[in-house]
């Protein structure tokens, strides 16, 4: 190969010059151009989800895209006649019975039900819906929802994650997109270098400028289809197990190291409660760390995007915070978030860092944070109630009724 | 002359080649990892 360039280079002056060289990078650029035009990809349509087929209100998007997709969420689409919400949060959102998850089990959807409309507008919410959102997540997430610009934002955090330094991120497919977002200020470099990798920040910003680099999840799924016949792997059914696997092989077979060590937590022997106590108490470390960086700067973005928005800390099971130990716990989280309240700009920012267990009656909970069907009711009535006090204290004209359909199970 | 526009082509081409080349590498770099869920 060298030798052909060689000739190349020396017959036809390709190469040979600075000149040349810039104009071959000029023709890659016009390549990348052209592809991404010429080569479109399948259509990036939410409708599909599972989550959305739950939903069942066209009205409500569960928006959150593959895991491996660096576009991160699908677009974010609205009518100029529809009053905008995005919703940003985790499995929080979502009630279950003890075998499915029934219709009318999303906060957001249920939210809607009770405010249809705000300024004669029709309510339509985009739902940032990502399980085990930590708040890397959910930073990157807020981004991407102010450049959307909705009418209104709410904001879930977790009590178990949102403090927690020793789970920021769980969803690395957020960063290019953050990267891109944070990188023009230079003091949130440090925490891109701590949590974006280089291969993130490079195709963040080659993403916001080429459709081409942008879709290249899409345009996997394309090659991984067309590839499938060329493999040399053996892709037949393997025979079933005989058997009850060994131990070793059970462990071999978990799909990550995670798996292993979460089932093998240092912890004390604890019961009941006393795990939620625990797990709580783990989950403030009191000290400077990434998570009190982000949550500030979070707060602050929201505030500048001057967009109208609900920041709450989701609720936790009552009968833990029964528990005297659990409330404590519970409390320091509280405590923490409450030195951000100077963050916030009043005028938009409803900020609660109290739970919504303190106000809420005795409910019914699967675990210490997500909630049984019928329970998703009630706190979506509570964090109706103060959606309807923000947007009417800043003169818009909620429709806050009660729900049409009260009685549906 | 002539050799001279056959070096332009020749570049274009090369450019071309390697605008695929990069649009190829990014997909083919692209994971599909299945999401595993770490509690909560």
């Amino acid at each position: 190969m060298p030798a052909v360039f060689r000739w190349l280079s020396s017959r036809f002056g390709v190469g040979a010059s600075l000149s040349s060289l810039f104009r071959i990078h000029v023709w890659l650029l016009v390549g990348v151009i052209l592809i991404s035009a010429a080569r479109p990809t399948p259509e990036h349509n939410a409708r599909t989800s599972w989550y959305n087929l739950q939903i069942d209100d066209p009205l409500v998007s569960e928006i959150g895209a593959d895991i491996n997709d660096q576009r991160g969420f699908h677009p974010s689409e609205f009518a100029d006649d529809q009053f905008q919400v995005a919703w940003i949060g985790g499995s929080s959102l979502q009630a279950r019975t003890e075998d499915e998850i029934p219709a009318r089990s999303f906060i957001p959807q249920l939210f809607r039900e009770w405010i249809p409309e705000v300024d004669q507008r029709e309510v339509k919410i985009d739902v940032y819906l990502l399980q085990a959102l930590r708040i890397w997540d959910e930073y990157a997430a807020v981004l991407e929802a102010i450049e959307a610009e909705p009418d209104y934002m709410v904001v879930t955090l977790n009590p178990m994650w949102v403090l927690n330094d020793a789970a920021i991120s769980s969803w690395p497919n957020l960063a290019p997109n953050a990267a891109d977002a944070l990188i023009d200020d230079p003091s949130r470099w440090p925490l891109l270098a701590s949590l974006a990798s280089p291969d993130d920040v490079l195709t963040g910003i080659l993403g916001s400028r080429f459709d081409a680099v942008d879709r290249r999840w899409s345009y996997a799924n394309d090659l991984r289809e067309q590839l499938t016949d060329l493999t040399p792997l053996n892709r037949s059914e393997p025979p079933p197990a005989d058997g009850e696997p060994s131990e070793l092989a059970r462990i071999a077979g978990l799909p990550s190291p995670i798996s292993f060590w979460s089932e093998h937590v240092d912890r004390p022997d604890l019961t009941g409660t006393e795990i939620d106590a625990y797990n709580l108490e783990r989950a403030n470390p009191r000290t400077g760390t990434w998570n009190r960086a982000v949550i500030g700067w979070m707060l602050e973005d929201i505030s500048a995007s001057r967009i109208p928005t609900l920041v709450y800390l989701a609720p936790i099971r009552s009968s833990s915070l029964a528990d005297p130990a659990v409330d404590v716990a519970l409390a320091g989280i509280e405590e923490q978030l409450s030195i951000y309240r100077d963050r916030v700009d009043p005028e938009t920012v409803e900020f609660s860092p109290i739970s919504l267990s303190r106000e809420l009656p005795e409910l019914g909970f699967r675990d210490l944070i997500h909630m049984w069907s019928p329970s998703a009711d009630i706190v979506s009535e509570v964090i109706v109630e103060r959606a309807c006090a923000q947007l009417t204290n800043i003169d818009l004209d909620p429709k806050c009724g009660p729900v049409p359909n009260e009685g549906e199970s | 002359m002539i050799r001279r526009f056959v070096g332009f082509a020749i570049e274009a081409v090369l450019g071309l080649m390697l605008g695929a080349l990069v649009i190829w590498v990014l997909a083919a770099t692209v994971e599909s990892a299945p999401f595993v869920y770490q509690g909560y």
